[in-house]
């Protein structure tokens, strides 16, 4: 049986009154490069900020690579990597500094620290740059640098919140191959983005979420067969017929079945 | 057909962005650090209006007597005092002053006259000009009662003065801003600012020795001065006063004159924020150097190496821990990046040079200078408190330049407490680097510290540090607040200023009863170790707080983070 990666069990997360996770249950094997999807507001970020330790769940429990986050906080955190939505870095360090930095925060020694960070750079195409102060960056090269620094201790699971965001085409293919590298080696991905065409080219597993609850999880095949099971009750097919369904569309049919619809275009008239 | 959206009025462009601050202040409210923050300021309030209404009976009683005697240099001296401080204090005391930055507003469509009125109004915000104007009025009410006669002159001359050093004050704020926008020139004017403080610190003393020469430079050059725009109301109330309207009423004119070109160069530095400048920090473009094209991209071969254990990767293996060596390191980079703290470490040396200087010059009257006796026995302990007190002023807000970066602690396999220490230890190293220097250079110049007002002052000093350190922790996770580098104006939480003012009282009164009582009891030999007696009960205080921190920061992460990372 496969090793699980992630598990979350009836996680949820309130503000105030607002429910933004509502009981989740999520379970990734270890290997898998999983999408995490869901319209603006869904509870993507909030899920990821209670995963990584930058949030305390209102109830339910997280699991890492077997251990409870909760109470071996500082043991899975040396485990897994981080590019949050904020990306977490400082602003008036250079490249080179920030990254040797996590390195030595993660317990890397000096050296091993100075020669990661070298190869990092290069490979982000930040060598160049490695002096400037990160608040001198653009923001796609702060995106980079967020993920270098969130992969700089080796680690078992990675966790990004829209990584390709303000990234250029170059670079984004550079990181797929990377990324794509580090699951064949055995380490975990959890990614959410808004970019479906990135998830469906990279993921193998996707997990949909809508206000706060989790409406769709499987493979894409899955998903694909439950959307289809789905339209034929319906009698509406959301694809061209005959041909595979991409994940917008499946997307589209799931998180419409929930009650979220296109607007028509008749409505906002006065617009131009 | 859609309907274009209607041009708004001066008036409502106005009363829109005032209701945009209030709700932003009120729904701001809804977290408890706000609601302290607003507490805090609230009694800091009350304290400086305390301040401010003496300050205002003074100088309207003074006014009083000086019409009445008919010194007219004075009234003008004393118009000098006020724009002093209403242009001066602001910059030293950046902390309180706020600031207006109206970009956000630009993409709305605000009229210039909008955006300048409001800028210009923003000066009204600060409790210095609030200070300024009340002084304006009582001065007014003052001269009034002494000379009925004149009192439309007054309020005509003191209105236009008010409003020239509003102008005036800011004008050279969004000038300093331009300035300071370049870390170069900040660095340069961070001297000059820290020079200048100085010099204000020890104006006493430069009053009591040099007084009476001073006396007679201010009266020799009147000339000069009182033709400058903060005396020109006083000039304008003597003609008046003398029976000269013509001559009363060209001098408020050539004040208002002023007063319009100060609006001007501050209209000119508002329009340029208003066409879309940005001031924010920016480097110069690096020249990218040329490098080849990679044939091939492969993922860095390390990466799948897993994270070694902290302990065994410290620099100083047994002492601390490699995260809070880096926590460390990254501190003493943010220092040499912050022009004002760095400013912080070369205080000692200007201020020895000063004390030193004015030791070295005997005294008019003949004889020892006072203060080089002084500066034998508690010049030492005196320097060093006073350096504690500037390091000491970042400790309680301590994560207030870490930004976005906060995270990263968050995220780290680390707890808070590393964090804290690796501040403390930083700010600690600092404080004792600052003794040292000062003791050398006291040394240096022959006014060398009695041996055992050295012990003292090292046995005390771990008592206040670490008193400071434990609650400046507690402050800096309970009431963050952000602070950019380069921004001059901003400011703690109004309840970390509060605490951390009772605290310094709290702290130094401890220490002046308790050396008092074992001067008088015993002697001053005691006085070591009863200090550090106090030091090693307030390190167990330390620790006890120390080690609360990580539960402190978990419990307080939603609102660290929202304070911080936004």
């Amino acid at each position: 049986m496969t090793e699980s990666a992630i598990v979350a069990e009836g996680l949820s997360r309130s503000f105030g009154n607002l429910v933004a996770v509502d009981h989740v249950d999520l379970r990734v094997d270890a290997g898998q490069f999983f999408g995490f999807l869901g319209p603006n507001g869904a509870g993507k970020s909030t899920t990821i900020r209670m995963m990584t330790g930058l949030l305390a769940p209102t109830a339910g429990t997280i699991n890492l690579l077997g251990r409870s986050l909760e109470e071996n906080a500082i043991e899975v955190k040396r485990q897994i990597g981080v590019v949050p939505e904020g990306l977490a870095l400082f602003d008036r360090l250079t490249g080179n500094e920030y990254l040797n930095f996590v390195g030595r925060m993660y317990g890397l020694d000096r050296a091993t620290a100075a020669q990661r960070t070298n190869e990092l750079l290069e490979f982000m195409d930040l060598a160049d740059r490695s002096k400037t102060l990160i608040v001198d960056y653009s923001h796609g090269m702060k995106k980079k640098l967020a993920l270098a620094a969130a992969v700089i201790h080796g680690p078992r699971i990675l966790f990004l919140d829209e990584p390709f965001e303000g990234v250029d085409a170059v670079a984004a293919g550079t990181l797929k191959t990377m990324l794509h590298n580090m699951t064949a080696r055995g380490a975990t991905i959890f990614l959410t983005s808004h970019v479906l065409e990135i998830v469906e080219r990279l993921c193998s597993h996707v997990a949909i979420i809508n206000k706060g609850r989790i409406i769709a999880q499987g493979s894409l095949d899955e998903l694909r067969a439950g959307v289809a099971a789905a339209a034929n009750v319906d009698g509406a097919s959301p694809g061209a017929p005959g041909e595979k369904l991409t994940l917008e569309e499946i997307f589209l049919a799931v998180v419409g079945h929930e009650g979220v619809t296109r607007k028509s275009e008749d409505e906002l008239s006065w617009l131009k | 057909m859609a309907e274009m959206s209607n041009s708004t009025s001066l008036g409502r462009q106005v009363l829109l962005v005032i209701l945009l601050r209030w709700q932003t202040f009120r729904n701001g409210l809804r977290s408890q650090s706000e609601k302290m923050h607003v507490l805090g300021s609230v009694a800091l309030g009350l304290f400086f209006t305390a301040l401010t209404l003496g300050g205002s009976f003074a100088i309207g009683f003074g006014a009083f007597e000086i019409v009445k005697l008919q010194r007219w240099l004075i009234l003008s001296l004393m118009l000098w005092g006020i724009f002093m401080f209403w242009q001066f204090v602001p910059v030293l005391a950046s902390q309180t002053n706020p600031g207006f930055d109206g970009r956000n507003l630009l993409r709305f469509p605000l009229r210039f006259s909008a955006f300048f009125l409001m800028s210009a109004a923003y000066g009204l915000a600060d409790p210095f000009a609030l200070a300024g104007i009340l002084w304006h009025i009582a001065m007014g009410i003052g001269i009034s009662i002494a000379r009925p006669d004149v009192k439309w002159w007054a309020a005509l001359a003191l209105t236009v003065s008010a409003l020239m050093n509003l102008l005036f004050n800011r004008m050279m704020f969004s000038w300093l801003e331009r300035l300071l926008a370049k870390r170069r020139t900040r660095e340069i004017v961070t001297v000059v600012f820290i020079l200048f403080f100085v010099c204000i610190q020890f104006s006493g003393l430069i009053l009591q020795r040099w007084g009476p020469a001073l006396r007679n430079a201010v009266e020799n050059s009147a000339g000069v001065w009182r033709a400058l725009p903060p005396a020109l109301a006083g000039t304008a109330i003597e003609h008046a006063a003398n029976g000269d309207s013509a001559a009363a009423l060209m001098t408020i004119g050539l004040l208002a004159l002023y007063a319009f070109a100060f609006g001007g160069l501050f209209a000119f530095r508002v329009h340029a924020q208003f066409t879309g400048e940005d001031l924010g920090e920016s480097a110069a473009p690096v020249r990218r150097k040329t490098v080849a094209p990679r044939a091939q991209v492969s993922a860095p071969a390390s990466i799948a190496a897993p994270a070694q254990s902290a302990s065994a990767a410290s620099p100083l293996s047994g002492l601390i821990s490699a995260p809070v060596a880096a926590i460390f390191g990254k501190e003493l980079k943010y220092l040499y990046r912050n022009s004002m703290l760095l400013m912080n470490i070369f205080m000692p040396l200007i201020l020895i040079v000063f004390f030193s200087m004015t030791a070295s010059v005997p005294s008019r009257h003949g004889g020892a200078s006072p203060f080089g006796r002084f500066s034998g026995s508690f010049a030492y302990p005196g320097a060093v408190a006073y350096l504690f007190l500037l390091v000491m002023n970042f400790c309680p807000n301590n994560l207030a330049y870490e930004g976005r970066g906060t995270e990263r602690f968050f995220l780290a396999p680390i707890k808070f407490r590393d964090v804290m220490l690796a501040k403390n230890l930083f700010h600690g190293a600092l404080i004792a680097l600052e003794a040292l220097v000062v003791l050398g250079v006291l040394t240096a110049m022959g006014h060398p510290p009695g041996l055992l007002i050295i012990l003292t002052t090292w046995a005390a000093l771990p008592f206040a540090a670490l008193i400071h350190f434990g609650v400046g922790n507690w402050l800096s996770l309970q009431y963050p607040r952000k602070f950019e580098f380069g921004v001059r104006r901003q400011r703690p939480s109004g309840m970390t200023m509060v605490i951390s003012f009772g605290l310094l009282f709290a702290v130094m009164g401890t220490l002046a009863a308790v050396g008092a009582i074992c001067v008088w009891l015993v002697g001053l030999w005691l006085l070591p170790i009863v200090y550090l007696a106090l030091s090693a009960g307030a390190l167990a205080v330390y620790r006890l707080m120390l080690e609360g921190t990580s539960h402190q920061a978990v419990a307080q992460r939603d609102s660290l983070l929202e304070q911080l990372s936004r």
